[in-house]
């Protein structure tokens, strides 16, 4: 594989994996089951506003890039991806221990 | 023509602009809107790819939630599990990234 394909692939499970459970994904959500007739109108809403989004997130990374240097930017990434996933595990035990609560 | 007609006036701007909004505010400040800042910021000559990525992940992701729904995926992945893979890949990549494992340029 050529190394267009393995950054597409790799950004794309990352956020996909990111994307679930999500709190876009539940305002989608819920959006979508309040009009749920035109449903193709808020897919294509959203399509665009993730598009618009999409732009200035790589507009702002390539800057950062262009100033901080790639090896500082890994180590920053290595930093913050630990943390996002710390903070989502502890979260999601969280939930876990208060709905164990309120079931009791 | 008229089939055309009805099409567009069945296009409900109030309705577009506030799911556009939505998504905007909700995205902005996102742990996605970091991933992909900081994967742009790691390989900046394939930035296009990058964009490419996440967009398409994205319009996966919001075309499940809309078409489908969520209950298709709920029924056969718990969304805990899914949110504790997640969770843990993360991590994983956190870790490799700061021992210099990988993303060495």
């Amino acid at each position: 594989m050529s190394i267009e394909m393995v950054t597409w692939l790799t950004t794309y499970l990352l956020i996909i994996l990111a994307e679930l459970g999500d709190k876009t994904q539940v305002a989608i959500l819920l959006v979508t089951s309040n009009h749920a007739p035109k449903r193709w109108l808020i897919f294509l809403a959203s399509c665009l506003a993730l598009a618009l989004c999409v732009l200035i997130e790589v507009t702002i990374g390539s800057t950062m890039a262009h100033y901080v240097g790639v090896n500082v930017i890994n180590r920053i990434a290595g930093a913050v991806f630990l943390l996002i996933g710390i903070i989502s595990w502890v979260k999601e035990i969280g939930i876990k221990a208060k709905a164990g609560i309120s079931e009791n | 023509m008229v089939v055309l007609r009805y099409r567009v006036s069945e296009l409900d701007f109030r309705l577009f602009f506030s799911s556009f909004g939505v998504v905007l505010l909700s995205e902005m400040g996102d742990k996605t809107q970091v991933t992909t800042m900081l994967l742009a910021g790691q390989k900046p000559l394939y930035v296009l790819w990058v964009a490419l990525g996440s967009l398409a992940a994205l319009m996966c992701t919001s075309f499940v939630e809309v078409i489908i729904g969520a209950n298709v995926l709920a029924r056969y992945v718990k969304p805990e599990v899914l949110r504790l893979v997640s969770a843990g890949v993360f991590m994983l990549l956190g870790i490799l990234l700061l021992t210099g494992v990988i993303g060495q340029v």
